[in-house]
């Protein structure tokens, strides 16, 4: 009870996260053509800045899609003959998504480790990328995480039904 | 082994994983990068993995999928989408077939905000077809209505599916939208069409109803304004050239949810679920283009595209047979997956074959979406059939498939309109401004 409690809180946390930077973006574009027909200005940085904002608001809602496994899927068999495909092939989906999570990670950590120190920095806002690429690697290291839980809790639903 | 051999192989994995219902996403990346890495090495393949997921999440280009899904979220929070079908219905339901009408229209509207057939067939069977049975309408008539009505928004801009299509095969998704304006008229007209033949010709029955008196009549004008307005905002944004499309996805949801706030209809609970919501399916989409990404840049690695240009090398002078044979693929495809999934497969190896045989490419996204919603409600196994079948157990295949026939039929006809006149797609992205 305890673990859902927590990977659900965990998720909200994350899906509020998320959505509030998509606010972000949508706040900094509105801004930016309300500023453009009243001064005939720009926001600064404005396409950059919502690119940024909504770009780590979706690195942030996908642990989530790992986590409560609302990947697009074309369920097919599972619609034909749920008691026969449903549980084996939600369990091969899910032993899928968590290597593909590690791989991610995997690779988003060695992006971050060899832009250490680099001065490269982001077009308009100056932002260090090797800080973006730290926390993009940060972001999907929740990925595996959320994958191997959802795993569990299906495995665990299946011991149950046995 | 061969990059090309290499190619075919990723492709037939990736397919039978999707067939395996392994997330779409999932497949495509695995396929990409473990491809990727037998072709150039795993020093490689990971720098590309890099540069394709940061490039992914921060293209902005992308930025209006979340905000038109957030914008479609507000509005179905605030009561928008069911208001719409009740209003239609009150509206039009007194006429013969109206009801169906309404469900088309309603759909359409759903789909616009879900930006999936298969979620709009779910939610639109649950409440449209215990209303048009209670109402007397054949069972066929009333689930070919709503499994054919799901098809029809993806088309309706804000089209999720479409800023995908430009983002994989590099085209102005402005362009692609303008583009949508000739097909849904021509989709509108073939699907009245499609309800109205079979009633006439006594196929199937749908009873007229008493017609709602001047009150209530109003009431639901009044409860159109906000989903017509909001549609009329978009369109004439993107028309009229006064917004990009990044813009106009901005403005829309900044507007519904100045709406759902000032007329109290969004209530601070309604709204973190739409946010929740909108992030929820967000996480999926961009992780989809991420898989999608590294597919594709597979694929192009291996040369299979451009082998598969040499092989089509024969008709390639005939575009028509070219775009007949890709037809006869995304209806064979549409028995095994869902649209996004087919197309996220096809476009790496359909457009460059479409390029060499002259084919526009906006015409050919419109093309390829239409299609591919298509095969989900094509008998025996369209996708959007077994959805409703699940959650109408009680209607029989068979009654689906009479009740999808007359709208296949009417998509058939949209289909060849299109292809005899090319017109209709891309005259007004090429005119507008």
């Amino acid at each position: 009870m305890m673990e859902k409690t927590f990977s659900s809180r965990a998720s909200d946390v994350f899906l509020v996260l998320a959505g509030s930077f998509f606010l972000v973006g949508m706040s900094v574009t509105v801004a930016d053509v309300v500023l453009r027909a009243v001064a005939n200005r720009n926001v600064p940085a404005a396409i950059e800045l919502t690119s940024l904002s909504i770009g780590l608001g979706a690195l942030l809602s996908i642990p989530v899609c790992y986590g409560k496994r609302t990947h697009v899927t074309a369920r097919l068999l599972s619609e034909v003959s749920p008691d026969r495909f449903a549980k084996p092939l939600g369990l091969f989906g899910g032993l899928a998504s968590v290597l593909f999570a590690l791989m991610l990670l995997w690779i988003a950590a060695h992006d971050a480790l060899s832009r250490m120190g680099s001065p490269e920095t982001t077009a308009d806002l100056g932002l260090s990328r090797s800080m973006t690429a730290w926390v993009v690697a940060a972001a999907l290291a929740a990925g595996p995480i959320a994958a191997v839980a959802a795993l569990i809790s299906l495995l665990r639903k299946r011991k149950d039904e046995l | 082994m061969s990059g090309l051999l290499l190619g075919g192989l990723g492709f037939a994995a990736a397919i039978v994983m999707i067939f395996l219902e392994v997330p779409v996403a999932v497949a495509l990346g695995l396929v990409g990068l473990i491809g990727s890495a037998l072709i150039i090495g795993t020093d490689g393949a990971t720098a590309i993995g890099a540069t394709t997921t940061w490039d992914s999440l921060t293209n902005y280009t992308l930025t209006m999928l979340p905000l038109f899904v957030l914008m479609g979220n507000i509005a179905a929070n605030s009561g928008l989408s069911t208001k719409l079908y009740r209003a239609m219905s009150v509206l039009i339901g007194h006429r013969r077939g109206g009801l169906a009408l309404a469900t088309i229209g309603a759909s359409a509207g759903f789909g616009m905000i879900s930006g999936s057939s298969l979620a709009t067939t779910a939610t639109m069977g649950r409440i449209a077809l215990p209303e048009m049975r209670e109402a007397g309408y054949s069972r066929s008539l009333s689930a070919g209505s709503v499994a054919a009505g799901g098809t029809l928004g993806i088309l309706i801009p804000p089209s999720t599916i479409l800023v995908i299509y430009a983002f994989i095969a590099e085209q102005s998704i402005k362009q692609l939208l303008l583009a949508t304006a000739g097909p849904i008229v021509l989709a509108v007209a073939l699907y009245c069409l499609a309800i109205s033949v079979p009633i006439w010709m006594g196929w199937s029955s749908a009873p007229k109803r008493d017609r709602a008196v001047g009150d209530e009549r109003l009431d639901a004008m009044r409860e159109l304004v906000p989903p017509v307005g909001l549609f009329a905002l978009i369109m004439g944004g993107l028309y009229s050239g006064l917004f990009t499309a990044n813009e106009t996805a901005a403005i829309g949801a900044g507007v519904v949810l100045a709406y759902g706030v000032l007329s109290g209809r969004l209530s601070r609970r309604a709204f973190m679920f739409a946010i929740r919501d909108t992030a929820m399916t967000c996480g999926a989409l961009y992780l989809v283009l991420v898989g999608a990404n590294l597919f594709n840049f597979f694929l192009a690695l291996s040369g299979l595209p451009f082998s598969l240009i040499g092989m089509f090398s024969g008709i390639l002078e005939t575009p028509l047979l070219v775009i007949l044979l890709m037809l006869a693929i995304y209806l064979v495809l549409g028995t095994l997956m869902d649209s996004l999934a087919m197309l996220l497969l096809t476009v790496p190896l359909f457009v460059p074959i479409a390029q060499a045989a002259g084919i526009d490419l906006i015409w050919f996204g419109i093309f390829a979406v239409m299609v591919v919603e298509m095969g989900l409600i094509t008998p025996p196994v369209g996708m959007n059939l077994f959805v409703l079948k699940t959650v109408q157990p009680d209607v029989k295949l068979t009654e689906l498939w009479v009740g999808a026939t007359p709208f296949v039929i009417a998509d058939f006809i949209r289909v060849a309109i299109i292809i005899a006149i090319p017109a209709l797609v891309v005259w007004l992205p090429y005119n507008a401004f």
